[in-house]
């Protein structure tokens, strides 16, 4: 069974990058447009990692990334941020919502899987 | 594996595109003296997202010029800034340049104007207006010389070794040490880099009132500039880095590699990191060691140490499914999830389609062709009994109503809201106001109005002439309306309505109004033949001569008065009219009406002579028998007829087209009343046939173009018809009149009862 993976972006062409090279890698992508959205998909299913960018609208990365930490199934599962702000109070922000690490945007499609196998092989 | 970045271009495209138009929308309407919040948090994702995707798929230029745009956008929706008339028009500027650029990347080029890095430049300047206070920049400006050094602050260090060449722990620690004797250092050097990957990444902070040039002197001797990334970091986030739960953050830029370690200390790599002891952090310890275990098998013995960077095993890289296979989880339907997400983009397939244009333009024309068949058999049909014939009758009105709706229906795949014109005007208002230092507000009414695409697209230069020189000559400056008791910012209203068959187009404003002495003087310095006590209505038609400005400053707004009589020209190209109304002190108001489309209009029919001419139905007012005493000739006027106390031009088809044929009796005929650009008109006919649907088929595009006549038709017995233009007309009948080319019969028609 392949891995899934949620990723939240409200960009449509980084979800497209992101989905096609992780797709592309064998895993199985789900994608959401803002932070509602990737709460009421996550819910929906059980991923194994969860992607979001920061700012998006109706509900921003950060609450995204709390509001998963209190689902019991979400306990535990990486979540990553996508961020353009590289900034200490971004990752501190970050680390205290419950993410499990950040990845810099723009990033390109090798690093992004170098990132996802690292974190869930 | 590489993946081809350039299929997800089109996409990029697409969403810049909205991005940017997102972006001006909010920036028009945000309120400089009261900024919601939202708004510039929804400018600031538009930037932002921008900026994402264009890093993301190479666009480097869209990316600086968006990273500038954001960091100012940064401050003011943190309300370090508060927003100013000057940063909204340089974010408008900073959005033209990033569509120029989009513009460019879409035909495979780079849009390179100097324009590019001024506007970049003075969004930094704005961006860092209050920096005289010694506070750093809320966000670093990277790269470019604005700031060189910070107090309180310092500098993020970043570099690879291996690209330096100093892989040796020895040489580092040196490098770290002079590094040390400027300021404050923070950092790791590790003590063997045999184990470090090409990837790997030090990262060191160094605290002080330390220039760039400093640091970067002492890595000039080792590596070249661009292989040491430098980044400013502001007072307050130096002070964070000294919290204490950060304190064991000395690994930062290197993983620890002993066993466990990956749970509890941070890692950070080049572009990504993960933070110790967070939540999902023992799927990644899990995964390590399972890492380790199969490199430990795979190699023999290897005994990481702390401190060691981790080897992420090239061999696992390659081979994904292996490791999925290795770590049975959690059980999730992948197809599952797949398939709720796919059914959606079916559905937003399915519910339109594109269409050329052509293909729609060819159903309109068979449409066409099928109106002028039923004409056909309608005519057949009257010689036919209708009671003895009623099931022919009733299937001719079926197939009338029919034809109709179809015609209806087809021309509605062609119909758009004018909101795609109208949208352009908030930019055009506040860009000419502020560069004539005038207040303007802009109303728009009416943009779900739909008329015909070909009529949208060429009616988006008149209203751009129209609306800008409303601003440029209407609206006054603020200090003269509040002379006037005027609100200080006058107001511009673009209105948009159906009525009856056409399209109605208002452009209004509440400014100075036209100036009837003005006008009327300038009509005589430049020689232009006016009655002796014209009404305002042709004083106002004035404007539309080709040559006629009244601005004792010739403006780059609204130019050289080049420019109505255009506006006019492509209006009544569209088979429009234009109409002024203005009075001093309130404001002019211009409407134009065009037709809802040039495919099919509706048409009296009218003969003189052997000939069937059709008026369309809009222009004409009414129609009556005329007496003999309504007839007059004026000199230098011609022909005119007296109609409820005006006396208006009189036009006889007979005569404009020189058809010839037996003299008749102008009070013999019928006056057809026609509203015209330049006010009503009289139009002389033998006889009014029928009110008609008729197919407009291009002159021009057949045959070639005839002065007076905007087209032709076939009528229900096959023969041609000439849809006549009432504008062209009457110009044709002054000509005529006043030059030397009148027509001989024009002088023996006149009424002999006459002077």
């Amino acid at each position: 069974m392949a891995k899934t993976i949620l990723t939240v972006d409200d960009s449509a062409s980084i979800r497209q990058m992101v989905s096609f090279t992780l797709k592309d890698a064998g895993y199985s992508v789900s994608e959401a447009v803002d932070g509602q959205d990737g709460l009421d998909k996550a819910r929906a299913g059980n991923f194994n990692l969860v992607f979001t960018d920061q700012n998006m609208p109706r509900m921003d990365g950060l609450t995204l990334i709390k509001q998963l930490r209190g689902l019991p199934q979400y306990k535990t599962v990486p979540i990553l941020m996508l961020t353009t702000e590289s900034s200490d109070g971004m990752k501190a922000q970050g680390r205290a919502a419950g993410a499990t690490g950040w990845l810099v945007k723009p990033f390109d499609p090798q690093k992004l899987l170098e990132v996802v196998r690292k974190v869930i092989g | 594996m590489t993946i081809d970045m350039s299929q997800f271009y089109q996409v990029f495209f697409e969403e810049a595109g909205e991005n940017l138009a997102t972006m001006e929308g909010l920036l028009l309407e945000l309120d400089v003296d009261a900024p919601d919040l939202e708004t510039l948090n929804a400018i600031f994702r538009a930037a932002h997202s921008m900026k994402g995707g264009a890093g993301t798929f190479g666009f480097n230029d869209m990316a600086r010029v968006t990273h500038v745009l954001e960091t100012l956008l940064d401050r003011l929706r943190k309300q370090e800034l508060a927003p100013t008339v000057e940063m909204v028009d340089a974010f408008l500027q900073a959005g033209d340049v990033l569509k120029s650029q989009l513009a460019a990347h879409q035909e495979g080029t780079e849009y390179e104007a100097p324009r590019v890095a001024e506007v970049c430049a003075h969004l930094e300047v704005l961006a860092s207006l209050d920096d005289t206070s010694g506070e750093g920049l809320a966000s670093p400006v990277r790269d470019t010389g604005v700031r060189e050094s910070l107090e309180g602050g310092g500098w993020r260090i970043e570099f690879r070794p291996a690209d330096i060449g100093r892989r040796d722990g020895l040489e580092l620690q040196g490098l770290f040490d002079a590094l040390g004797e400027l300021g404050t250092i923070e950092g790791t050097v590790p003590s063997d880099l045999d184990g470090a990957r090409e990837m790997d990444v030090c990262v060191w902070r160094l605290f002080g009132d330390v220039g760039r040039g400093a640091v970067e002197e002492i890595f000039a001797f080792i590596c070249e500039p661009n292989q040491v990334s430098l980044a400013a970091i502001q007072p307050d986030e130096s002070s964070l880095s000294a919290e204490p739960d950060e304190s064991d953050d000395d690994g930062y830029g290197f993983f620890m590699g002993a066993p466990g370690s990956e749970f509890a200390l941070d890692q950070e790599l080049d572009g990504f990191g993960l933070f110790g002891g967070s939540p999902g952090m023992d799927q990644v310890v899990e995964l390590a060691n399972q890492d380790r275990l199969d490199r430990d098998l795979g190699y023999g013995f290897f005994d990481a140490s702390p401190g060691f960077p981790e080897p992420n095993g090239e061999a696992r890289r390659e081979s994904p499914a292996q490791t999925v296979a290795a770590q049975p989880k959690r059980s999730v339907d992948a197809g599952g999830s797949r398939a709720t997400a796919a059914p959606k983009r079916a559905i937003a397939a399915d519910t339109s389609i594109r269409v050329s244009v052509e293909k729609v333009d060819q159903l309109i024309n068979l449409v066409g062709e099928l109106v002028i068949t039923h004409a056909m058999l309608a005519e057949s049909a009257t010689v036919l009994d209708p009671a003895l014939h009623e099931r022919i009758f009733g299937g001719l009105s079926n197939l009338e109503r029919n034809s109709r709706d179809l015609q209806q229906a087809v021309m509605s795949i062609r119909m758009m809201p004018i909101s795609f014109v109208f949208n352009r005007f908030p930019r055009v208002v506040r860009d000419t106001a502020a560069s004539l230092g005038k207040k303007v507000l802009l109303r728009l009414v009416g943009e779900d109005t739909e008329l015909d695409k070909g009529l949208i697209e060429r009616m988006a230069d008149p209203l751009n002439h129209l609306v800008r020189n409303s601003i440029d000559h209407g609206i006054e400056q603020p200090e003269a309306r509040r002379a006037a008791g005027k609100p200080e910012q006058g107001e511009i209203t673009l209105r948009a309505s159906h009525r009856g068959g056409s399209v109605v187009v208002e452009v209004s404003d509440d400014g100075a109004g036209l100036n009837r002495e003005k006008l009327l003087a300038k009509a005589a310095k430049q020689g232009i033949p006016m009655p002796d006590n014209p009404s305002d209505k042709e004083v106002w038609a004035l404007i539309f001569h080709a040559g006629f400005s009244t601005a004792e400053r010739v403006t780059d707004i609204s130019g050289r008065g080049v420019g109505m009589d255009v506006v006019r020209r492509n209006i009544e190209d569209m088979n429009g009219r234009v109409e002024i109304e203005s009075s001093p002190g309130r404001g002019t108001h211009i409407t134009i009406r065009l037709p809802l489309t040039l495919a099919i209009l509706d048409g009296l029919s009218v003969r003189m002579g052997e000939e069937i001419f059709i008026l369309p139905l809009t222009v004409i007012q009414e129609s009556i028998q005329p007496k003999p005493e309504q007839f007059k000739s004026v000199v230098g006027k011609g022909r005119v007829a007296l109609v409820n106390g005006e006396y208006l031009p009189m036009v006889s088809l007979r005569d404009v087209f020189n058809s010839g044929g037996p003299e008749t009796r102008p009070e013999d005929g019928i006056l057809v009343i026609v509203d015209t650009n330049e006010g009503r008109a009289a139009v002389l006919v033998d006889e009014l046939v029928a009110q008609h649907q008729v197919v407009i088929k291009s002159l021009e595009t057949n045959y070639r173009k005839v002065d007076g006549v905007s087209g032709a038709t076939i009528m229900g017995d096959g023969r041609v018809a000439l849809i006549l233009d009432v504008d062209a007309l009457v110009r044709l009948n002054r000509r005529a009149t006043r030059g030397s080319v009148r027509p001989i019969q024009f002088s023996v028609t006149g009424d002999p009862n006459d002077e």
